[in-house]
């Protein structure tokens, strides 16, 4: 289902650069009727404005979404879309660990990083021993206040490369409740 | 007016304007007129974002505060760069995968009623014309010391440029007219520094001699406590710099703008390098300033040290120089009010024209010229304003939308992704005290009421010009009690399939539209 987002995209385009026929067969790949007519009116709504276009391409169109909805129907028929059940993949393994991994990440760097921030406020407000010089004349005010940049350039980087990971495990999950509709 | 100077203006106003006919050709659905289609790619958009955050204020007004206050100055930069840990941490992913155009999406993913995106859009439109006021007052008056044409010119001028990219090209056109001003504005100041560092021969402790013998506060320049010396204002204005960028609503469209979650990191990635780069920049301005232009000579013209960059600039390569910077401080403020008047834009055309006024059913054609008239409307409404607030003192209103978005946005937002007992109630109720306390306090602090030349002429009844330490909490105690108080469930979406959405990008049973 993560693919729908992509293939909303390529219908939109698809209908403009009449590019239907790989669409067509793209679609195929796609079980569940709901899939299918999602894309479907996605299209729908698309032509509204490339209908300006003529009359030949809205022709064409609409055979051509016809043929979609015939085709989305007839597969729904034989291979019935599974309800989803939500709250049993909340409830699963997976995505529990997904949930547990996200905060065992996130909670302790989110402290760490507000009281570093904080920190520097409240030092240089009721104290003043962030004034003595550290290296040369450059006093460690400076220095704590340059660690500040440091860390908000390191947390970023550190967690946009440990959410790589974390996307892995929400693709798994969406794919087992695709495949099972139980999510374990 | 100077040759040099009209040169460099419209080679700046013909570039954007270059831009905005290209990207009007691109601005044929509301999809790409909102949200330029979701093309961007990270790297694109991280470039928007920064240019869509750092405004005049912090270009212009950093480096005078640095250049002025010495340490105090660049304390200010820090909570402006850190607040995008909370951003990248809590807000984005979930941000993207919930809402389509507008934060009224996202909440009413979760809570969809009327109501609710009513309320959403009404605090966008706070937010946006609040803080796009300030922008345009102080765009006036800058170009008026800069260029030598009077207040009102220069405010139409601005008014008018942002009014066409948005209303010809939407987000496209905003999108790269910001991308342009990130790329002018760090290789135009890197310049300037590495012009700085070379009159004291690549040498920092040569700088800091200088920096000590050109400011008034000498030894003590390096030092804390000059601009902020009440504790509980400077943790306070702390407060709201980290936590306001995750509730304002111009920088938050932008992360619909690229295809998926990968995207929208990368985006917040080179947004905070660029932003955490520029501020380092801006140090080395500051510092250059106060050592080679002098103290005495930068509050001439500006008590606030405003025109400290430009100075600078004339003082390092004359005349050409400094034109270069004016041009530069003049597409800054041109992208950063572009990206407001589109924020404001999407809160009223898409949520209150079409999902209320409309409910949601009227052709793509009119909801397209309905968001290019609002464009127009919300353009000319706020060159209106800033030319009617000429003489007030209304920079105050910067760092008030910082505390009403962190008061009112930010909890509901929080409290809407991650908490499973949290109601529609909450969310309003979160809504409308982060708002109402913060205007009240606002009113009540020393901006308004000021024996000193305040509107209201007696002692201020709060006296914090930041009273973020006091709405911030307010605006989460009011979302967190009438969630617990009320316990309604009306238009609530199961709380198991809006949290797979939010967590994982899986389509709900809801159509979003």
């Amino acid at each position: 289902m993560q693919l729908l987002k992509g293939y909303e995209e390529k219908g939109r385009e698809a209908v403009i650069d009449s590019d239907r026929k790989k669409l067509v067969n793209d679609l195929k790949v796609i079980k569940g009727f709901l899939a299918v007519k999602k894309v479907y009116t996605s299209c729908i709504s698309a032509t509204k404005f490339s209908l300006t276009e003529g009359e030949r391409s809205e022709n064409l169109f609409f055979r051509f979404s016809r043929r979609m909805q015939m085709g989305a129907e007839k597969e729904y028929k034989q291979n019935p879309a599974k309800e989803i059940d939500y709250v049993q993949v909340t409830e699963s393994k997976s995505f529990k660990k997904l949930m547990h991994d996200r905060k065992k990440f996130i909670v302790p760097l989110t402290i760490f990083f507000l009281v570093f921030y904080f920190l520097l406020p409240v030092l240089t407000s009721y104290t003043t021993f962030l004034n003595t010089p550290a290296i040369g004349d450059i006093s460690w005010v400076w220095l704590f206040a340059l660690a500040q940049f440091i860390m908000t350039w390191v947390l970023c980087t550190v967690y946009v490369k440990k959410a790589a990971v974390f996307d892995k495990q929400a693709d798994e999950i969406i794919k087992e409740m695709e495949e099972g509709g139980e999510g374990r | 007016m100077n040759i040099t100077y009209l040169l460099f203006f419209l080679c700046i106003v013909i570039c954007t304007l270059i831009i905005t006919y290209w990207a009007a050709r691109q601005s044929k659905t509301t999809n790409q007129f909102y949200i330029a289609a979701g093309r961007l790619t990270g790297t694109q958009n991280g470039m928007a974002i920064a240019g869509d955050y750092i405004s005049a204020a912090s270009f212009l007004g950093i480096v005078g505060t640095i250049a002025i206050n010495g340490f105090d100055g660049f304390l200010y930069a820090i909570g402006f760069l850190v607040s995008y840990l909370i951003v990248l941490f809590f807000i984005a992913e979930p941000v993207h995968r919930l809402g389509k155009y507008s934060l009224g999406d996202v909440i009413c993913a979760r809570f969809p009623s009327y109501k609710m995106r009513g309320i959403m859009a009404v605090g966008a439109l706070i937010i946006s014309i609040f803080y796009m006021i300030p922008q345009l007052v102080a765009a006036g008056l800058l170009i008026r010391l800069l260029l030598d044409i009077n207040y009102s010119a220069s405010v139409l001028i601005i008014g008018i440029l942002m009014t066409i990219y948005v209303v010809f090209g939407g987000m496209f056109a905003t999108s790269w007219v910001q991308i342009v001003k990130t790329v002018l504005l760090l290789s135009g100041t890197f310049l300037l520094a590495l012009i700085v560092f070379s009159r004291f021969n690549w040498s920092i402790p040569n700088l800091l001699e200088q920096v000590t013998l050109g400011s008034p506060l000498g030894d003590q320049f390096s030092l804390p406590g000059h601009l902020f010396n009440n504790p509980l204002e400077t943790l306070s204005l702390h407060l709201a710099l980290i936590l306001g960028t995750a509730g304002l609503p111009h920088i938050l469209i932008r992360l619909f703008t690229v295809r998926n979650t990968v995207e929208v990191r990368k985006s917040l990635l080179t947004a905070s390098w660029i932003i955490g780069a520029f501020y380092l920049i801006a140090l080395v301005l500051g510092l250059g300033a106060v050592a080679l232009v002098g103290f005495e000579e930068l509050v001439l013209l500006d008590p606030f040290g405003n025109l400290a960059a430009p100075l600078l600039a004339e003082s390092l390569g004359g005349d050409f120089l400094m034109a270069f910077i004016a041009a530069i401080a003049f597409t800054t403020i041109v992208a950063v009010v572009a990206g407001l008047v589109i924020s404001a834009t999407t809160a009223f055309s898409h949520d209150i024209y079409f999902h209320i006024l409309k409910r949601g059913n009227t052709s793509e054609k009119k909801r397209l010229r309905a968001a290019r008239w609002t464009a127009f409307f919300i353009g000319l409404l706020s060159t209106l304003l800033a030319l009617g607030l000429r003489n007030m003192n209304v920079t105050f209103l910067v760092s008030l939308t910082f505390i009403v978005a962190a008061s009112s946005n930010l909890p509901v937002l929080l409290f809407t992704i991650y908490w499973r007992r949290f109601n529609q109630t909450g969310a309003i109720s979160g809504m409308l005290s982060g708002l109402t306390v913060s205007l009240i306090l606002l009113f009540l602090g020393p901006h308004v009421m000021n024996p000193d030349g305040g509107w209201i002429a007696a002692e201020a009844v709060v006296p914090l010009y930041n009273p973020g330490i006091i709405a911030i909490p307010a605006g989460f105690l009011g979302a967190y009690l009438g969630a617990v108080l009320s316990r309604n469930k009306e238009n609530t979406v199961p709380f198991a399939s809006f949290y797979l959405q939010a967590q994982t990008g899986i389509e709900g049973r809801r159509n979003r539209s």
